[in-house]
């Protein structure tokens, strides 16, 4: 029954036969796989064959960005539809890991939050100032308890009034004083 | 056209790019970004000129240089380059900007490949926005449209007073600058409305506080000293004082009342019409400003904001004025009979404000982890209530209880840690306030039995009677600070609401046509809820009076979004729509809701009965007409099974229309309205086919002189449009009747077979 049901969603993962990931000219990720052609036409014989193609530049998505996010990785064309999966990244060939970790860091570039220096609530905004991999970054937010999320065990994800994201790797690990800080917004 | 700065551009960059052999006045828009090509922080300029653009990247260091002859700080910039990049317009296509995680890149296809020009964090986003729609325009038309540019300026979009941006653009509200004395200003204006209540309030504190300061001095010194205390007395002297100090407490009493009584009328006058200003707003704003925030959230907020204004009308404010007067007066009266005793009896006050600080502190904490866990309690409950029948099909009882369990326990703790912590303290800190009092005693009673100046038994027990008056108000005065906070929060947060400004905004001069005659054109029409989204993508088409347009499309395709475009739900961001010719953003919003009527696939139905709910589009129709109405809809024959037919109330006791019932009622709702426009946006989805087709005949009667958008996935429901267009990622991909579609073979006809190869499964050929 189950097995059934794994084959019925037709998910192709790639591996290093069945794919290539190179780089355009100017850097962006592409891919080469053998994948079944693409076919809007609704007949019910489509042809399903696999077939070697070049995809040119293609786009990553993770699935689980927080709790696996180096497994399941969605590749995707421009307009966000999905070509194939990757089931762990790990277990891709070294070039291709390269071109894809690149991206999706990129992709996923967000800063981590060290220690809060100072948090100051004034009429409904809340102004922070923070060390984070980057550097000290100051921002606000609004409705500040509604944009602290908790994801998986303490790892938190805030997000600013304009719509950036910061990233608490784990909330248990700040020092003393930054815990106490954040602790009323948890 | 003048330069657009999206940002401001320091001088050390303009210097740069000079350098580089661009003027900046050149520039047709500039903007900045704060991430750098490799996705390190720092300072990125774009300037778009006439046929190129270049695009700066680096770090602006700022240096002070010592003071100037006036005294002003010497600020020096200097912008040092990492990377410097012109490109051509021409070999630039498609500028793009993707919308990554929390930032952003913005890619164009250069010589046939995809190349990034900048990145941009999510705070910039705005900025990129920009630039990519002005390259496009200007590769388009060789120009830009100075007006469709003229709200970039930056200066629109920060704050005045400190240069930062609004974090929300629609309220245009600086928190950081927000002045709270202008905010006390808002509000007495509020206030003085009632200022002959007022008057009167403040009146009867003054006695309050004259008589709290006599009834001591009566009952003490009076009594004690001039009439125990002295032999010539008689029993009629008591009697006297007696019916003195009852006289006095009676009156005191009377004041009490009279204030009380009217200090809350004042309150709930001012608070009934705060809600009454903020209703008025929030059914005022634009449809953007619900979807971007809970309706249950905005609603718990405004309830417990004018709470606590009510609460600071009635309670606070009164006793804060009678407080400090009470204490003026009585710090007055100790220090005047003897200035070494009332010293004393302040000594440790000091030290008592000290430690309530920093107790508030703590309070403060540990208040807010309380309504945070007591918030969290309460979303689960509504969570779990609301979402009962998945619980239930998938038996997780056990689980949700056992969660409810956590929280319901943490929410308890939290209540428990704040009770014993002030069980703790306050009684302490009490003690220390009142150490002074003890300093008295023993020095007052000194100071009678060796009568040093003109102290006297009576005196020494009104004095510790005064003590009793004069703590309590202490102890409120040092909460102050506590309360006053809260509710500077809450006007702050109700005037952010009432000063939200609709971003669909009616026009100051409107057109208002004699007749509508009910021709429909959207011309280059694009639009996204979503900066750098784009849901609606330079869509057009025209729909002559009376004939009827059907829309077909997948889910998401945007078809939805065209018809909220067309009622001004939300303003398009490019081209324009026009009814009669007349661009709707002329047309007065009045005219616009009485010729276009909307049944859409959410139906709400208000709380009241179906002949309220009918009647709602045009509250003077007759019965007749509610009647022919809901047959047309068919609704009546539903409607008459019903025992209380038409006056059945919707959701009393346990009368829950289905939702092809609730549909049907709201199309005989947008029926009643008899509009030029009708536009049907999935409105017969929830019903069955042979309800539809009822419904449809009645339809096709109704369209023949009306013109009707119909916006459906289910093909039959389409069956007598006149002309069809599919739409397909916000963009039109065909368009025609529909024997041309199917000629076609493109999306219509694909969808097409699709309805029809169902019928085939079942053996229905055709």
């Amino acid at each position: 029954m189950n097995d059934n049901f794994l084959d019925l969603a037709e998910i192709t993962y790639l591996n290093s036969e069945n794919s290539r990931f190179y780089r355009t000219e100017n850097g962006f990720p592409a891919m080469e796989a053998v994948l079944p052609k693409r076919s809007d036409d609704l007949e019910a014989n489509q042809d399903k064959t696999p077939v070697k193609q070049d995809f040119g530049r293609v786009f990553f998505h993770r699935c689980f960005p927080f709790e696996t996010p180096d497994e399941y990785i969605s590749v995707l064309d421009k307009d966000g539809r999905e070509y194939a999966m990757i089931r762990n990244l790990n277990e891709m060939p070294e070039q291709a890991q390269e071109i894809i970790r690149a991206e999706l860091d990129r992709k996923y570039l967000c800063p981590i939050i060290k220690k809060i220096t100072s948090l100051k609530e004034k009429l409904g905004y809340s102004y922070w100032t923070v060390d984070t991999d980057r550097g000290v970054m100051s921002f606000s937010m609004h409705d500040t308890y509604r944009n602290i999320a908790r994801v998986g065990g303490g790892m938190l994800i805030i997000n600013d009034v304009d719509g950036n994201r910061y990233r608490i790797n784990d909330v248990a690990l700040l020092d003393r004083i930054s815990f106490k800080k954040i602790e009323l917004y948890l | 056209m003048k330069n657009i700065f999206v940002d401001k551009i320091p001088s050390a960059v303009s210097q740069f790019i000079a350098s580089e052999g661009i003027s900046p006045d050149d520039a047709l828009v500039s903007l900045r970004s704060d991430l750098r090509v490799d996705g390190s922080l720092g300072d990125c300029y774009v300037f778009l000129c006439n046929e190129s653009f270049a695009v700066a990247e680096g770090i602006l260091v700022f240096s002070s240089g010592g003071k100037r002859a006036d005294g002003t700080n010497v600020r020096s910039e200097e912008f040092k380059v990492s990377r410097f990049e012109r490109f051509s317009l021409s070999d630039v296509e498609e500028p793009k900007a993707e919308q990554l995680i929390s930032t952003g890149r913005v890619v164009a296809r250069v010589n046939g490949e995809d190349k990034l020009l900048f990145n941009f964090s999510s705070a910039c986003k705005h900025g990129a926005a920009v630039f990519c729609r002005a390259v496009a325009d200007l590769k388009k038309n060789g120009e830009l449209k100075e007006a469709e540019y003229a709200d970039e300026d930056y200066e629109k979009h920060v704050c005045p007073k400190c240069g930062k941006r609004y974090p929300d653009e629609e309220l245009k509200v600086c928190p950081n600058c927000m002045d709270k004395v202008r905010l006390v200003k808002r509000l007495s204006v509020l206030f003085f409305r009632y200022w002959r209540s007022i008057a009167m309030v403040l009146f009867a504190f003054a006695m309050i506080a004259g008589l709290g300061v006599i009834t001591p001095y009566i009952s003490n010194e009076l009594l004690y000293d001039d009439v125990i205390g002295n032999p010539d007395s008689t029993a009629i002297d008591v009697l006297k004082i007696v019916l003195l100090i009852v006289g006095v407490r009676l009156a005191s009493l009377c004041v009490n009342l009279l204030s009380g009584a009217i200090s809350s009328s004042v309150a709930a006058n001012v608070t009934y019409d705060l809600k009454k200003t903020i209703f008025n707003t929030i059914s005022r704003l634009s449809l953007a400003f619900f979807t971007n925030r809970q309706t249950g959230g905005l609603m718990t907020q405004v309830n417990s904001d004018s709470l606590t204004l009510y609460w600071f009308f009635c309670d606070g404010f009164p006793y804060l004025i009678l407080n400090i007067v009470q204490l003026a007066v009585i710090m007055g009266v100790m220090l005047s009979q003897n200035l070494v005793l009332a010293l004393y009896t302040f000594i440790t006050v000091p030290l008592f404000f000290l430690g309530f600080k920093f107790l508030f502190n703590v309070f403060d904490k540990l208040h807010a982890k309380r309504y945070s866990k007591r918030r969290s309690f309460n979303s689960l409950i509504s969570d779990v209530l609301n979402g009962m029948r998945v619980v239930k099909s998938f038996s997780r009882e056990d689980e949700e209880l056992r969660r409810f369990d956590k929280r319901s326990r943490d929410s308890a703790e939290a209540t428990n840690e704040i009770q014993t912590f002030s069980a703790r303290v306050f009684p302490f800190l009490g003690y220390l306030l009142r150490i002074g009092s003890y300093v008295v005693w023993a020095v007052g009673g000194w100071q009678v039995m060796n009568a040093v100046g003109d102290m006297s038994y009576g005196r020494l027990m009104s004095f510790i009677a005064y003590f009793a008056l004069i703590y309590g108000p202490i102890e409120q005065l040092a909460d102050v600070s506590n309360w006053w906070s809260e509710t500077l929060n809450a006007i702050q947060r109700l005037f952010e609401i009432s000063d939200a400004q609709p971003d669909v905004r009616e026009s100051e001069s409107p057109i208002v046509p004699e007749q509508a005659k009910g021709e429909v054109e959207f011309r280059n029409v694009s639009f996204s809820y979503v900066e750098n989204r784009k849901v609606i993508d330079d869509v057009s088409f025209s729909i002559k009076a009376g004939k009827t347009l059907g829309i077909v499309g997948q889910t998401g395709a945007g078809k939805s979004t065209l018809a909220n475009l067309l009622t001004r739900l939300y303003d398009v961001n490019e081209g324009a729509v026009f009814i009669d010719g007349v661009n709707i953003k002329d047309l007065p919003f009045e005219y616009l809701r009485d010729n276009i009527a909307i049944v859409s696939q959410e139906t709400y139905l208000f709380r009241g009965s179906i002949l309220e709910n009918i009647r709602y589009a045009k509250p003077d129709a007759t019965k007749e007409e509610v009647i022919a109405a809901a047959k047309t809809a068919s609704a009546h024959d539903f409607i008459v099974k019903y025992p209380d037919g038409y006056d059945t109330e919707i959701g009393f006791g346990k009368k829950e229309l289905s939702g092809g019932e609730k549909q049907r009622v709201s199309i005989a709702r947008a029926l009643l309205r008899n509009p030029k426009i009708l536009i049907l946006d999935e409105a017969t989805a929830a019903m069955d086919t042979q309800t539809e087709r009822n419904i449809q005949a009645a339809l096709d009667r109704l369209t023949e002189n009306r013109t009707t958008v119909i916006i459906a996935h289910r093909l039959s429901t389409l069956r007598n449009a006149d002309n069809l267009i599919a739409i397909e990622n916000g963009k039109v991909a065909e368009s025609g009747t529909a024997t041309e579609l199917l000629k076609q073979k493109g999306v219509y006809y694909k969808l097409y077979k699709l309805q029809a190869e169902a019928l085939k499964t079942v053996g229905i050929g055709e």
